[in-house]
Protein backbone atom coordinates (compact mmCIF):
# COMPACT_ATOMS: atom_id res chain seq x y z
CA UNK A 1 0.00 0.00 0.00
CA UNK A 2 1.50 3.39 -0.94
CA UNK A 3 2.02 5.89 1.90
CA UNK A 4 -0.20 8.99 1.97
CA UNK A 5 1.71 11.97 0.49
CA UNK A 6 2.75 13.72 3.76
CA UNK A 7 4.35 10.49 4.98
CA UNK A 8 6.47 10.11 1.84
CA UNK A 9 10.07 11.18 2.33
CA UNK A 10 9.96 13.29 -0.85
CA UNK A 11 6.83 15.29 0.16
CA UNK A 12 8.55 17.92 2.36
CA UNK A 13 10.85 19.88 0.07
CA UNK A 14 11.98 23.03 1.84
CA UNK A 15 15.78 23.26 1.57
CA UNK A 16 15.89 25.23 4.83
CA UNK A 17 14.58 22.52 7.18
CA UNK A 18 17.30 20.84 9.18
CA UNK A 19 18.77 20.37 12.65
CA UNK A 20 20.50 23.77 12.74
CA UNK A 21 17.34 25.77 11.95
CA UNK A 22 15.30 23.79 14.47
CA UNK A 23 18.07 24.21 17.06
CA UNK A 24 18.09 28.01 16.64
CA UNK A 25 14.31 28.32 16.95
CA UNK A 26 14.34 25.86 19.86
CA UNK A 27 17.03 27.88 21.65
CA UNK A 28 14.95 31.07 21.36
CA UNK A 29 11.91 29.25 22.72
CA UNK A 30 13.92 27.64 25.52
CA UNK A 31 14.68 31.11 26.89
CA UNK A 32 11.43 32.81 25.87
CA UNK A 33 8.92 30.18 26.95
CA UNK A 34 10.80 29.68 30.23
CA UNK A 35 10.26 33.37 31.00
CA UNK A 36 6.59 33.17 29.95
CA UNK A 37 6.05 30.07 32.12
CA UNK A 38 7.80 31.55 35.17
CA UNK A 39 5.98 34.90 34.98
CA UNK A 40 2.75 32.91 34.62
CA UNK A 41 3.47 30.93 37.79
CA UNK A 42 4.42 34.18 39.52
CA UNK A 43 1.00 35.54 38.61
CA UNK A 44 -0.56 32.69 40.57
CA UNK A 45 1.46 33.76 43.63
CA UNK A 46 0.46 37.41 43.07
CA UNK A 47 -3.14 36.54 43.94
CA UNK A 48 -1.97 35.52 47.45
CA UNK A 49 -3.85 32.23 47.11
CA UNK A 50 -3.34 31.24 50.76
CA UNK A 51 -5.69 34.04 51.85
CA UNK A 52 -9.41 33.31 52.14
CA UNK A 53 -11.29 33.32 48.86
CA UNK A 54 -8.33 34.35 46.68
CA UNK A 55 -7.49 30.98 45.14
CA UNK A 56 -9.29 30.49 41.83
CA UNK A 57 -8.16 26.86 41.58
CA UNK A 58 -8.94 25.49 45.05
CA UNK A 59 -8.69 21.88 43.79
CA UNK A 60 -5.08 22.30 42.70
CA UNK A 61 -3.60 19.53 44.86
CA UNK A 62 0.18 19.42 44.41
CA UNK A 63 0.23 22.04 41.66
CA UNK A 64 -0.80 25.09 43.67
CA UNK A 65 2.35 25.60 45.68
CA UNK A 66 3.72 29.08 46.10
CA UNK A 67 7.12 29.94 47.50
CA UNK A 68 6.64 33.44 48.85
CA UNK A 69 4.09 36.01 49.94
CA UNK A 70 3.51 38.63 47.28
CA UNK A 71 5.52 41.78 48.17
CA UNK A 72 4.39 45.42 47.91
CA UNK A 73 7.78 46.64 46.62
CA UNK A 74 8.35 47.71 43.92
CA UNK A 75 4.88 49.08 43.18
CA UNK A 76 5.21 48.17 39.48
CA UNK A 77 6.05 44.53 40.27
CA UNK A 78 2.88 42.94 38.88
CA UNK A 79 2.74 45.41 35.99
CA UNK A 80 6.23 44.19 35.02
CA UNK A 81 5.75 40.44 35.52
CA UNK A 82 2.32 40.24 33.91
CA UNK A 83 3.16 42.72 31.15
CA UNK A 84 6.13 40.46 30.33
CA UNK A 85 3.98 37.32 30.46
CA UNK A 86 1.38 38.62 28.01
CA UNK A 87 3.61 40.68 25.70
CA UNK A 88 6.39 38.11 25.42
CA UNK A 89 3.83 35.35 24.87
CA UNK A 90 2.32 37.29 21.95
CA UNK A 91 5.76 38.16 20.55
CA UNK A 92 6.75 34.47 20.57
CA UNK A 93 3.79 33.39 18.38
CA UNK A 94 5.81 33.55 15.13
CA UNK A 95 8.71 31.67 16.72
CA UNK A 96 6.40 28.89 17.90
CA UNK A 97 4.84 28.67 14.42
CA UNK A 98 8.27 28.59 12.75
CA UNK A 99 9.48 25.91 15.17
CA UNK A 100 6.45 23.73 14.45
CA UNK A 101 6.90 24.31 10.69
CA UNK A 102 10.53 23.23 10.98
CA UNK A 103 9.60 19.84 12.47
CA UNK A 104 6.27 19.15 10.74
CA UNK A 105 7.62 16.14 8.74
CA UNK A 106 8.01 14.38 12.10
CA UNK A 107 4.23 14.40 12.59
CA UNK A 108 3.80 12.16 9.56
CA UNK A 109 6.86 9.91 10.06
CA UNK A 110 6.39 6.28 9.12
CA UNK A 111 6.02 3.91 10.84
CA UNK A 112 4.26 6.17 13.37
CA UNK A 113 5.38 4.12 16.38
CA UNK A 114 8.69 2.27 16.21
CA UNK A 115 9.02 1.06 19.82
CA UNK A 116 7.44 1.56 23.23
CA UNK A 117 10.02 4.26 24.02
CA UNK A 118 9.22 6.03 20.75
CA UNK A 119 5.50 5.81 21.56
CA UNK A 120 6.12 7.46 24.95
CA UNK A 121 8.19 10.21 23.34
CA UNK A 122 5.42 10.91 20.82
CA UNK A 123 2.84 11.02 23.60
CA UNK A 124 5.07 13.52 25.41
CA UNK A 125 5.31 15.57 22.19
CA UNK A 126 1.51 15.59 21.96
CA UNK A 127 1.37 17.04 25.49
CA UNK A 128 4.09 19.55 24.54
CA UNK A 129 2.55 20.82 21.30
CA UNK A 130 -1.05 20.50 22.51
CA UNK A 131 -0.03 22.29 25.71
CA UNK A 132 1.73 25.21 24.03
CA UNK A 133 -1.07 25.72 21.47
CA UNK A 134 -3.77 25.44 24.16
CA UNK A 135 -2.01 27.95 26.42
CA UNK A 136 -1.39 30.41 23.58
CA UNK A 137 -4.94 30.09 22.23
CA UNK A 138 -6.67 30.52 25.59
CA UNK A 139 -4.33 33.33 26.69
CA UNK A 140 -4.66 35.27 23.44
CA UNK A 141 -8.47 35.16 23.35
CA UNK A 142 -8.67 35.98 27.08
CA UNK A 143 -6.72 39.23 26.74
CA UNK A 144 -9.30 40.23 24.12
CA UNK A 145 -12.22 39.30 26.43
CA UNK A 146 -13.39 36.73 23.88
CA UNK A 147 -14.60 33.47 25.41
CA UNK A 148 -15.50 30.89 22.79
CA UNK A 149 -15.22 28.06 25.36
CA UNK A 150 -17.35 26.81 28.25
CA UNK A 151 -14.61 26.20 30.83
CA UNK A 152 -13.14 28.72 33.26
CA UNK A 153 -10.16 30.50 31.70
CA UNK A 154 -8.22 30.72 34.98
CA UNK A 155 -8.58 27.03 35.78
CA UNK A 156 -7.84 25.81 32.26
CA UNK A 157 -4.88 28.14 31.67
CA UNK A 158 -3.40 27.17 35.05
CA UNK A 159 -3.65 23.38 34.66
CA UNK A 160 -2.84 23.59 30.95
CA UNK A 161 0.38 25.36 31.96
CA UNK A 162 1.43 22.38 34.07
CA UNK A 163 0.69 19.95 31.22
CA UNK A 164 2.94 22.09 29.03
CA UNK A 165 5.69 22.76 31.60
CA UNK A 166 6.28 19.11 32.47
CA UNK A 167 6.49 18.17 28.78
CA UNK A 168 8.66 21.24 28.01
CA UNK A 169 11.27 20.41 30.67
CA UNK A 170 11.75 16.84 29.50
CA UNK A 171 11.69 17.86 25.82
CA UNK A 172 14.48 20.39 26.45
CA UNK A 173 16.51 17.76 28.30
CA UNK A 174 16.04 15.11 25.58
CA UNK A 175 16.81 17.48 22.69
CA UNK A 176 19.77 19.31 24.23
CA UNK A 177 22.33 16.86 22.74
CA UNK A 178 20.79 17.31 19.26
CA UNK A 179 21.00 21.11 19.63
CA UNK A 180 24.65 20.93 20.70
CA UNK A 181 25.44 18.57 17.82
CA UNK A 182 23.79 20.94 15.32
CA UNK A 183 25.79 23.89 16.66
CA UNK A 184 29.01 21.84 16.66
CA UNK A 185 28.53 20.64 13.08
CA UNK A 186 27.28 23.90 11.55
CA UNK A 187 28.48 26.56 13.99
CA UNK A 188 26.11 28.65 16.09
CA UNK A 189 25.98 31.69 13.84
CA UNK A 190 27.97 30.84 10.70
CA UNK A 191 24.92 29.69 8.65
CA UNK A 192 23.71 33.30 9.01
CA UNK A 193 26.59 34.40 6.74
CA UNK A 194 25.05 32.58 3.74
CA UNK A 195 23.17 34.75 1.28
CA UNK A 196 20.56 33.21 -1.00
CA UNK A 197 23.07 32.11 -3.62
CA UNK A 198 25.12 30.16 -1.07
CA UNK A 199 22.14 28.68 0.82
CA UNK A 200 22.37 24.91 0.57
CA UNK A 201 20.45 22.18 2.41
CA UNK A 202 22.09 21.04 5.65
CA UNK A 203 24.07 17.78 5.34
CA UNK A 204 21.58 14.94 5.44
CA UNK A 205 21.83 11.98 7.78
CA UNK A 206 19.36 9.10 7.98
CA UNK A 207 16.15 10.14 9.75
CA UNK A 208 17.07 13.83 9.97
CA UNK A 209 14.76 16.75 9.15
CA UNK A 210 16.71 17.61 5.99
CA UNK A 211 14.64 17.10 2.82
CA UNK A 212 15.40 14.04 0.67
CA UNK A 213 14.53 15.94 -2.49
CA UNK A 214 14.98 19.63 -1.63
CA UNK A 215 13.67 22.32 -3.99
CA UNK A 216 15.72 25.38 -4.99
CA UNK A 217 15.87 27.88 -2.13
CA UNK A 218 13.91 31.15 -2.55
CA UNK A 219 14.90 32.45 0.88
CA UNK A 220 18.13 32.23 2.86
CA UNK A 221 18.16 30.97 6.44
CA UNK A 222 18.91 34.46 7.71
CA UNK A 223 16.04 35.66 5.52
CA UNK A 224 13.66 33.20 7.16
CA UNK A 225 14.84 34.18 10.65
CA UNK A 226 14.51 37.87 9.69
CA UNK A 227 10.93 37.21 8.59
CA UNK A 228 10.14 35.49 11.90
CA UNK A 229 11.83 38.35 13.76
CA UNK A 230 9.87 40.94 11.76
CA UNK A 231 6.65 39.17 12.71
CA UNK A 232 7.67 39.30 16.37
CA UNK A 233 8.65 42.96 16.06
CA UNK A 234 5.32 43.85 14.43
CA UNK A 235 3.40 42.14 17.24
CA UNK A 236 5.60 43.88 19.82
CA UNK A 237 5.00 47.32 18.30
CA UNK A 238 1.20 47.02 18.19
CA UNK A 239 1.02 45.50 21.70
CA UNK A 240 3.68 46.66 24.15
CA UNK A 241 2.34 50.20 24.63
CA UNK A 242 -0.62 48.97 26.68
CA UNK A 243 1.89 47.80 29.30
CA UNK A 244 4.88 50.10 28.85
CA UNK A 245 2.86 53.30 28.49
CA UNK A 246 4.39 56.63 27.46
CA UNK A 247 4.62 57.40 23.73
CA UNK A 248 4.44 53.65 22.93
CA UNK A 249 0.78 53.68 23.99
CA UNK A 250 -0.07 55.68 20.86
CA UNK A 251 1.25 52.95 18.54
CA UNK A 252 -0.31 50.03 20.45
CA UNK A 253 -2.81 49.94 17.58
CA UNK A 254 -4.16 46.44 18.07
CA UNK A 255 -3.70 46.07 21.86
CA UNK A 256 -7.10 45.60 23.53
CA UNK A 257 -6.32 48.16 26.25
CA UNK A 258 -4.14 50.56 24.31
CA UNK A 259 -6.50 53.46 24.86
CA UNK A 260 -8.78 54.83 27.58
CA UNK A 261 -12.20 56.45 27.46
CA UNK A 262 -10.93 59.95 26.80
CA UNK A 263 -8.56 62.70 27.88
CA UNK A 264 -9.90 63.76 31.30
CA UNK A 265 -8.48 62.85 34.74
CA UNK A 266 -10.72 59.75 34.68
CA UNK A 267 -9.94 58.99 31.04
CA UNK A 268 -7.61 56.05 31.67
CA UNK A 269 -8.47 52.40 30.94
CA UNK A 270 -11.39 50.62 32.59
CA UNK A 271 -11.27 46.87 33.13
CA UNK A 272 -14.94 46.45 34.06
CA UNK A 273 -17.44 49.29 33.77
CA UNK A 274 -20.04 49.87 36.48
CA UNK A 275 -22.75 48.76 34.05
CA UNK A 276 -20.95 45.45 33.43
CA UNK A 277 -21.24 44.46 37.11
CA UNK A 278 -24.71 45.88 37.77
CA UNK A 279 -23.75 49.12 39.55
CA UNK A 280 -25.84 52.25 39.01
CA UNK A 281 -25.88 55.70 40.60
CA UNK A 282 -28.60 54.45 42.96
CA UNK A 283 -26.09 52.18 44.74
CA UNK A 284 -23.44 54.86 45.09
CA UNK A 285 -25.49 57.93 46.04
CA UNK A 286 -25.67 59.70 49.43
CA UNK A 287 -27.07 56.55 51.04
CA UNK A 288 -23.81 54.66 50.39
CA UNK A 289 -21.92 53.71 53.55
CA UNK A 290 -18.60 51.96 54.14
CA UNK A 291 -18.73 49.35 56.89
CA UNK A 292 -15.44 48.51 58.56
CA UNK A 293 -15.20 45.65 61.02
CA UNK A 294 -12.46 44.49 63.38
CA UNK A 295 -12.71 44.35 67.14
CA UNK A 296 -15.33 47.05 66.68
CA UNK A 297 -17.56 48.02 63.80
CA UNK A 298 -17.91 51.47 62.26
CA UNK A 299 -20.07 52.77 59.46
CA UNK A 300 -18.77 55.76 57.53
CA UNK A 301 -20.34 58.01 54.90
CA UNK A 302 -18.23 59.45 52.11
CA UNK A 303 -18.26 62.84 53.87
CA UNK A 304 -16.89 61.22 57.01
CA UNK A 305 -14.19 59.47 54.98
CA UNK A 306 -13.21 62.81 53.42
CA UNK A 307 -12.87 64.30 56.91
CA UNK A 308 -10.19 61.71 57.79
CA UNK A 309 -6.52 62.47 56.94
CA UNK A 310 -6.06 62.20 53.16
CA UNK A 311 -2.87 60.76 51.64
CA UNK A 312 -1.50 60.60 48.10
CA UNK A 313 0.15 57.82 46.10
CA UNK A 314 1.15 57.31 42.46
CA UNK A 315 0.40 53.66 41.80
CA UNK A 316 -0.37 51.47 38.79
CA UNK A 317 -3.41 49.37 38.20
CA UNK A 318 -2.01 46.29 36.47
CA UNK A 319 -4.35 43.79 34.90
CA UNK A 320 -3.92 40.03 34.53
CA UNK A 321 -4.57 40.73 30.83
CA UNK A 322 -1.17 42.43 30.70
CA UNK A 323 -2.01 46.13 30.46
CA UNK A 324 -1.25 48.68 33.13
CA UNK A 325 -1.55 52.40 33.80
CA UNK A 326 -0.11 54.52 36.61
CA UNK A 327 -2.32 57.24 38.11
CA UNK A 328 -2.20 59.66 41.03
CA UNK A 329 -4.62 58.56 43.74
CA UNK A 330 -5.67 60.08 47.06
CA UNK A 331 -7.79 58.86 49.94
CA UNK A 332 -7.64 57.30 53.39
CA UNK A 333 -4.81 54.96 54.35
CA UNK A 334 -5.99 51.38 54.86
CA UNK A 335 -3.96 51.17 58.07
CA UNK A 336 -5.83 54.19 59.47
CA UNK A 337 -9.11 52.39 58.75
CA UNK A 338 -7.73 49.25 60.42
CA UNK A 339 -6.89 51.29 63.52
CA UNK A 340 -10.41 52.77 63.50
CA UNK A 341 -11.76 49.21 63.49
CA UNK A 342 -9.55 48.44 66.49
CA UNK A 343 -7.01 46.23 64.66
CA UNK A 344 -3.74 48.14 64.42
CA UNK A 345 -1.71 45.07 63.28
CA UNK A 346 -4.06 43.16 60.95
CA UNK A 347 -2.94 39.81 59.52
CA UNK A 348 -5.33 40.21 56.58
CA UNK A 349 -8.38 42.14 55.45
CA UNK A 350 -11.30 41.00 53.34
CA UNK A 351 -12.63 43.70 51.03
CA UNK A 352 -16.14 43.35 49.62
CA UNK A 353 -17.60 45.33 46.78
CA UNK A 354 -21.23 46.30 46.40
CA UNK A 355 -21.07 45.06 42.81
CA UNK A 356 -23.71 42.50 41.89
CA UNK A 357 -21.75 40.33 39.48
CA UNK A 358 -18.21 39.22 38.72
CA UNK A 359 -15.65 36.74 40.10
CA UNK A 360 -13.77 39.54 41.85
CA UNK A 361 -16.50 41.13 43.96
CA UNK A 362 -14.27 40.41 46.96
CA UNK A 363 -10.56 39.95 47.66
CA UNK A 364 -8.44 39.30 50.74
CA UNK A 365 -5.41 41.55 51.24
CA UNK A 366 -2.37 40.51 53.27
CA UNK A 367 -1.31 42.32 56.44
CA UNK A 368 1.72 43.68 54.58
CA UNK A 369 -0.56 45.16 51.91
CA UNK A 370 -2.88 46.79 54.46
CA UNK A 371 -0.05 48.28 56.50
CA UNK A 372 1.92 49.72 53.56
CA UNK A 373 1.75 53.51 53.79
CA UNK A 374 0.88 53.78 50.07
CA UNK A 375 -2.19 51.52 50.37
CA UNK A 376 -5.33 53.62 50.15
CA UNK A 377 -9.04 53.51 50.09
CA UNK A 378 -8.97 55.99 47.20
CA UNK A 379 -11.68 58.66 46.90
CA UNK A 380 -9.99 60.84 44.29
CA UNK A 381 -7.82 60.25 41.23
CA UNK A 382 -5.69 62.88 39.49
CA UNK A 383 -7.23 65.60 41.68
CA UNK A 384 -10.90 64.85 40.94
CA UNK A 385 -13.53 62.49 42.31
CA UNK A 386 -13.35 58.93 41.05
CA UNK A 387 -15.71 58.32 38.13
CA UNK A 388 -18.37 55.65 38.55
CA UNK A 389 -16.46 53.32 36.20
CA UNK A 390 -13.29 53.73 38.28
CA UNK A 391 -15.03 52.74 41.51
CA UNK A 392 -16.87 55.77 42.96
CA UNK A 393 -17.51 56.28 45.86
CA UNK A 394 -14.33 54.46 46.98
CA UNK A 395 -11.87 51.87 45.68
CA UNK A 396 -8.83 50.02 46.95
CA UNK A 397 -5.41 50.90 45.54
CA UNK A 398 -2.40 48.92 46.81
CA UNK A 399 1.14 48.70 45.45
CA UNK A 400 2.38 45.78 43.37
CA UNK A 401 -0.80 43.69 43.30
CA UNK A 402 -3.02 42.47 40.44
CA UNK A 403 -5.74 44.90 39.37
CA UNK A 404 -8.55 42.53 40.31
CA UNK A 405 -7.47 42.87 43.96
CA UNK A 406 -7.85 46.66 43.72
CA UNK A 407 -11.55 46.28 44.49
CA UNK A 408 -13.87 49.01 43.18
CA UNK A 409 -17.18 50.24 44.73
CA UNK A 410 -16.06 49.06 48.19
CA UNK A 411 -18.91 48.42 50.65
CA UNK A 412 -17.17 46.62 53.49
CA UNK A 413 -13.70 45.87 54.87
CA UNK A 414 -13.21 43.19 57.54
CA UNK A 415 -9.85 43.41 59.30
CA UNK A 416 -8.54 40.20 60.90
CA UNK A 417 -6.15 40.48 63.83
CA UNK B 1 12.88 7.83 33.54
CA UNK B 2 12.65 11.61 33.14
CA UNK B 3 10.19 11.05 30.31
CA UNK B 4 8.00 8.85 32.50
CA UNK B 5 8.12 11.35 35.37
CA UNK B 6 7.20 14.15 33.00
CA UNK B 7 4.33 12.13 31.52
CA UNK B 8 3.06 11.38 35.01
CA UNK B 9 3.09 15.08 35.91
CA UNK B 10 1.44 15.99 32.61
CA UNK B 11 -1.23 13.35 33.18
CA UNK B 12 -1.78 14.60 36.75
CA UNK B 13 -2.20 18.18 35.53
CA UNK B 14 -4.41 16.95 32.68
CA UNK B 15 -6.60 15.10 35.17
CA UNK B 16 -7.01 18.37 37.13
CA UNK B 17 -7.76 20.20 33.90
CA UNK B 18 -10.38 17.65 32.92
CA UNK B 19 -11.86 17.49 36.42
CA UNK B 20 -13.45 20.87 35.65
CA UNK B 21 -17.10 21.07 34.74
CA UNK B 22 -16.73 21.01 30.97
CA UNK B 23 -14.64 17.92 30.22
CA UNK B 24 -15.65 17.45 26.60
CA UNK B 25 -15.19 21.14 25.82
CA UNK B 26 -11.73 21.23 27.40
CA UNK B 27 -10.67 18.04 25.63
CA UNK B 28 -12.03 19.37 22.35
CA UNK B 29 -10.00 22.56 22.74
CA UNK B 30 -6.83 20.62 23.43
CA UNK B 31 -7.42 18.44 20.38
CA UNK B 32 -8.60 21.31 18.21
CA UNK B 33 -5.47 23.30 19.05
CA UNK B 34 -3.35 20.44 17.69
CA UNK B 35 -5.50 19.63 14.65
CA UNK B 36 -6.21 23.30 13.97
CA UNK B 37 -2.51 24.03 13.67
CA UNK B 38 -1.05 20.82 12.23
CA UNK B 39 -3.81 19.90 9.80
CA UNK B 40 -5.42 23.27 9.00
CA UNK B 41 -3.23 26.32 9.58
CA UNK B 42 0.09 24.89 8.42
CA UNK B 43 -1.31 23.23 5.25
CA UNK B 44 -3.27 26.43 4.53
CA UNK B 45 -0.28 28.77 4.57
CA UNK B 46 1.89 26.19 2.78
CA UNK B 47 -0.72 25.92 0.01
CA UNK B 48 -1.02 29.72 -0.25
CA UNK B 49 2.76 29.84 -0.60
CA UNK B 50 2.76 27.29 -3.41
CA UNK B 51 -0.08 29.06 -5.26
CA UNK B 52 1.62 32.44 -4.90
CA UNK B 53 4.97 31.01 -6.03
CA UNK B 54 3.37 29.65 -9.21
CA UNK B 55 1.40 32.81 -9.86
CA UNK B 56 4.37 35.14 -9.55
CA UNK B 57 6.21 34.94 -12.84
CA UNK B 58 9.70 36.09 -11.94
CA UNK B 59 13.19 36.09 -13.24
CA UNK B 60 14.65 36.15 -9.75
CA UNK B 61 13.39 33.39 -7.45
CA UNK B 62 13.55 35.69 -4.43
CA UNK B 63 10.97 38.17 -5.79
CA UNK B 64 8.24 36.08 -4.15
CA UNK B 65 9.56 37.28 -0.78
CA UNK B 66 8.21 40.78 -1.43
CA UNK B 67 4.79 39.15 -1.36
CA UNK B 68 5.55 36.60 1.35
CA UNK B 69 6.83 39.05 3.96
CA UNK B 70 3.85 41.46 4.09
CA UNK B 71 1.38 38.58 3.77
CA UNK B 72 3.06 36.67 6.62
CA UNK B 73 3.20 39.69 8.97
CA UNK B 74 -0.35 40.78 8.20
CA UNK B 75 -1.52 37.20 8.63
CA UNK B 76 0.24 36.95 12.00
CA UNK B 77 -1.46 40.12 13.26
CA UNK B 78 -4.80 38.66 12.15
CA UNK B 79 -4.04 35.29 13.75
CA UNK B 80 -3.35 36.89 17.14
CA UNK B 81 -5.92 39.70 17.07
CA UNK B 82 -8.76 38.09 15.04
CA UNK B 83 -11.33 38.39 17.87
CA UNK B 84 -10.81 42.17 17.94
CA UNK B 85 -10.39 42.61 14.17
CA UNK B 86 -13.39 40.48 13.20
CA UNK B 87 -15.52 41.86 16.05
CA UNK B 88 -16.09 38.52 17.77
CA UNK B 89 -15.44 40.14 21.15
CA UNK B 90 -17.33 43.39 20.58
CA UNK B 91 -20.27 42.76 22.91
CA UNK B 92 -17.99 41.75 25.81
CA UNK B 93 -15.48 44.47 24.97
CA UNK B 94 -18.04 47.25 24.96
CA UNK B 95 -19.67 46.03 28.19
CA UNK B 96 -16.33 45.63 29.99
CA UNK B 97 -14.38 48.66 28.84
CA UNK B 98 -17.09 51.06 27.68
CA UNK B 99 -15.23 51.43 24.38
CA UNK B 100 -16.23 50.73 20.79
CA UNK B 101 -14.21 47.77 19.47
CA UNK B 102 -14.96 48.66 15.87
CA UNK B 103 -11.66 50.48 15.36
CA UNK B 104 -9.52 47.36 15.04
CA UNK B 105 -10.61 46.17 11.59
CA UNK B 106 -9.72 49.52 10.03
CA UNK B 107 -6.37 49.66 11.80
CA UNK B 108 -5.45 46.16 10.69
CA UNK B 109 -6.42 46.93 7.09
CA UNK B 110 -4.32 50.11 7.18
CA UNK B 111 -1.33 48.28 8.63
CA UNK B 112 -1.75 45.58 5.95
CA UNK B 113 -1.95 48.17 3.19
CA UNK B 114 1.16 49.86 4.58
CA UNK B 115 3.10 46.59 4.68
CA UNK B 116 2.22 45.67 1.08
CA UNK B 117 3.04 49.19 -0.10
CA UNK B 118 6.45 49.14 1.56
CA UNK B 119 7.18 45.67 0.21
CA UNK B 120 5.98 46.72 -3.25
CA UNK B 121 8.32 49.71 -3.30
CA UNK B 122 11.24 47.57 -2.08
CA UNK B 123 10.41 44.91 -4.68
CA UNK B 124 10.20 47.44 -7.51
CA UNK B 125 13.58 48.92 -6.55
CA UNK B 126 15.05 45.42 -6.48
CA UNK B 127 13.70 44.63 -9.97
CA UNK B 128 15.12 47.90 -11.33
CA UNK B 129 18.52 47.09 -9.88
CA UNK B 130 18.33 43.66 -11.55
CA UNK B 131 17.33 45.22 -14.86
CA UNK B 132 20.13 47.79 -14.64
CA UNK B 133 22.66 45.06 -13.92
CA UNK B 134 21.45 43.00 -16.88
CA UNK B 135 21.58 46.12 -19.05
CA UNK B 136 25.21 46.70 -18.08
CA UNK B 137 26.03 43.06 -18.72
CA UNK B 138 24.49 43.32 -22.21
CA UNK B 139 26.56 46.37 -23.23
Amino acid sequence: MPLPPPARPTFWRSPLRGPWLTAVLGSVLLVGLTIVALTGLVSYAAYDPRLAGNDLTPGHGLLGFYLFNWPTHPSWLYAATQGTHVTLGIVLVPVVLAKLWSVIPRLFEFPPLRSPAHALERLSTAFLVGGVLFEFATGIVNVQVYYPFHFSFYTAHFYGAWVFISAFVVHAAIKLPAVRRAYRVRGVLSPLLDDLASTKPEPRTEGSLVAVAPSEPTLSRRGLLALVGSGSLALLVVTVGQSAGGPLRRIALLAPHGRGEGDGPNGFQVNKTAAAVGITGAHTGPAWRLRIAGTRTRTLSRTELLALPQHHASLPIACVEGWSTTQHWSGVRLRDLAALAGVSEPSSAMVKSIQKRGVFSHATLSGEQVLDERSLLALHVNGVELSLDHGFPARIIIPGAPGVHQTKWVGEIQFQA
Amino acid sequence: MALLASLALSAYAASKLLAGAHLINTLAWFGLALIGHDLVLLPLYSALNVIASRAVNTRAASTINYLRAPAAISGLLLLVYFPSILGLNHANYRADTGLNGGVYLGRWLLITAGLFTLAGIAGALQLRRHAARRGQAAE
